[in-house]
């Protein structure tokens, strides 16, 4: 039996318009996420994961940004919802967790008053003690915090917080946006456990937005690679580790330093990321790419299916 | 005897904290460096390795002379280096910041900021060559093409690369760079980490390299130094410090960096340490990391003494009961 389709982006264009130009920020993606998959969306600053995270809940302001294409929940267009029923997805069926989890509390409401927000109007008080509480639990907190003010907890409890408010609502899709980018090592460690055992007990789907393969390899199954706008490489997180078929994501993975291992010259890939205003022609990564042939400057590679469920897009591997 | 460039005897910095009137009222501290001691060797690379709070940066500025500080020495070539005394010249020691944004003036052309050193120091502007050297060992080539532009105009890469020139153009011999490649991109690390390592080389800097970042810290560093709430845990050669790893701390901080290898992060199931890093206002009595540490026996209790650096093997120091 197929693995029922839970979210699908089609040729998603979000642009940009400024004063120095059009940003093509996400230009032409497809990506898909079945239910009960961890999916990452892996790429460097500025290459677009992050407004594409944003567009699935339609949370870009627009303008500036000009969305095209389709994003599909469930088989339903969410573009043609109307503001109403969009409010029901977001914190119902989708939600997000973002970097920095002292920006999304709100410093001025105790933590028990912020999560029962999430609950709506319409539950008893006794009742929604009782579901943060369970909440609380979920993530490894002890129900005090509850009376707690944000500026009484640490980054790591706080992104505890945020993670038991976006499981609450039991959502089909929950969005985490560099979760574990803002905290120190061992407390990543933890929330990235706290991760793995909550996706593993709910079956809850999750988009990974990250510029970190190590926390892609951690609780992924599959990831999106992206390099300036672009999807280009995407598989089973196993098979892209092993085999990179994109030149961008192979350097990428050597630029991953080993704690365990000591090289003389630490990798980099040559040259800088594109300006999106202006993207280079043909395939955007073939200045900074070894193996760039003449038709990598003029042509851009399709989006293929190299092998069975890897996709890239690369013209030196069709 | 080593001839030490850079000798940091017992150093502590206290930050005031300002809580409203104190009428009788004894004052409160940050204690940020509580008593650190170390020595840089000429044209060696010493990693400070901690997560944030740990006072790592605080340390930084103070053996830079940005900051004096509260209690203890520092010597440069013995000469007492504290800004004070003012007998090691500015440009001896510099810096290089973490987020290169915010450490260019967006309202000075490159060749301003670059200009900037020379105007402060040696009251003289940047001759020509000097500039285009200065622009050529960072590898901002061709000079004409950057020298003119502002810090908007340029990648990430290319303004880190323009600190790294502010720190390096008076040719000092010693550089603390403050996690210099956070704020970078994974495929530009690299090359900035690569500069660094060219430059040291070159010039025979001696870098305090500060970072929170193991994995960075192996690959640029010939000592590690691990801070934890203020104070050095651990301190040994590079090599024998990966090999060797003693005290619990620096232990679980390894066993944090997670592997490339996604077969191996599923397979290993390791213990992150609990709860958080307590507050440097009030640091625990006894050892300041018992609350977290999986090996605590009672010798660290409260009220015990506080563990002191030890040398275990020629050049491996440790401050932990329980390794001794």
């Amino acid at each position: 039996m197929a693995v029922e389709e839970l979210l699908a982006a089609r040729g998603l264009r979000i642009y940009y318009h400024t004063m120095t130009g059009v940003v093509k920020a996400v230009d032409g993606v497809d990506l898909k996420i079945h239910r009960g998959e961890t999916v990452g969306l892996l790429g460097e600053s500025g290459c677009g994961k992050s407004t594409l995270g944003l567009s699935i809940l339609r949370l870009l302001p627009s303008p500036p940004a000009k969305i095209t294409g389709e994003v599909l929940l469930e088989g339903v267009n969410l573009a043609t919802l109307s503001p109403d029923e969009m409010r029901k997805v977001r914190g119902r069926q989708v939600t997000m967790i973002f970097q920095d989890p002292a920006t999304y509390l709100n410093p001025v409401l105790k933590i028990k008053d912020q999560m029962a927000e999430m609950l709506g109007p319409q539950i008893s008080g006794k009742d929604t003690n009782v579901e943060i509480g369970r909440s609380l639990d979920m993530v490894g907190l002890r129900r005090s915090v509850m009376a707690s003010y944000p500026h009484q907890l640490s980054g790591g409890m706080k992104q505890r917080v945020l993670i038991a408010m976006a499981i609450m609502s039991n959502p089909l899709l929950m969005i985490a946006d560099e979760p574990t980018t803002a905290l120190d090592v061992t407390i990543q460690a933890q929330i990235l456990n706290l991760l793995e055992e909550i996706i593993r007990k709910t079956g809850i789907s999750v988009l990974l937005v990250t510029h970190d393969w190590v926390v892609v390899s951690k609780i992924a199954q599959k990831v999106y690679v992206m390099y300036a706008g672009k999807m280009v490489e995407h598989g089973e997180t196993r098979s892209v580790y092993e085999r990179p078929l994109h030149p961008y994501t192979n350097g990428l993975m050597n630029c991953v330093l080993d704690v365990n291992r000591k090289i003389a010259r630490v990798p980099s890939i040559e040259g800088y990321p594109p300006n999106l205003a202006n993207p280079p022609s043909g395939c955007r990564f073939h200045p900074r790419c070894k193996m760039a042939i003449d038709k990598c400057r003029t042509e851009e590679p399709p989006w293929i299916e190299a092998e069975n469920g890897r996709f890239v897009a690369c013209w030196r591997v069709t | 005897m080593t001839e030490w460039l850079l000798e940091v005897r017992g150093l502590k910095k206290y930050y005031p904290l300002s809580t409203g009137l104190h009428i009788g009222g004894h004052r409160e501290f940050v204690k940020a460096v509580d008593g650190v001691s170390f020595n840089v060797r000429e044209g060696e690379v010493l990693s400070l390795v901690g997560e944030s709070g740990c006072g790592k940066t605080t340390t930084g500025k103070v053996v830079v002379g940005l900051y004096e500080p509260s209690e203890g020495n520092i010597f440069f070539r013995g000469e007492d280096a504290s800004p004070l005394a003012g007998r090691v010249p500015r440009r001896e020691r510099q810096m290089v910041f973490q987020d290169p944004t915010a450490a260019l003036n967006p309202r000075k052309t490159i060749f301003d900021s670059l200009n900037r050193p020379f105007r402060a120091q040696l009251k003289r502007d940047a001759s020509n060559e000097e500039m285009h050297q200065l622009m050529e060992d960072v590898g901002l080539v061709p000079p004409e093409y950057f020298l003119h532009k502002y810090p908007h105009e340029l990648s990430g890469g290319q303004k880190q690369r323009v600190v790294v020139a502010q720190a390096i153009a008076l040719k000092p011999s010693f550089v603390v760079a403050d996690e210099p490649v956070s704020s970078l991109d994974l495929s530009i690390r690299g090359q900035i980490l690569n500069l660094l390592k060219d430059l040291q080389r070159k010039f025979n800097l001696s870098i305090l390299f500060i970072t929170h970042d193991l994995a960075v810290a192996r690959h640029v560093s010939d000592r590690v130094a691990i801070m934890y709430l203020g104070k050095i845990v651990e301190l040994a050669d590079s090599e024998e410090f990966f090999t060797n790893v003693m005290h619990p701390y620096a232990q679980a901080l390894l066993g944090a960096a997670l592997k490339a290898d996604p077969k191996a992060n599923r397979m290993t199931e390791y213990k992150p340490l609990v709860g958080d890093v307590p507050s440097p206002i009030n640091p625990p009595s006894g050892c300041r990391f018992r609350a977290r540490c999986p090996a605590a026996g009672v010798k660290c209790n409260k009220g015990e003494l506080e563990p002191e650096l030890v040398e275990f093997r020629p050049g491996h120091y440790v401050a932990c009961h329980i390794c001794a």
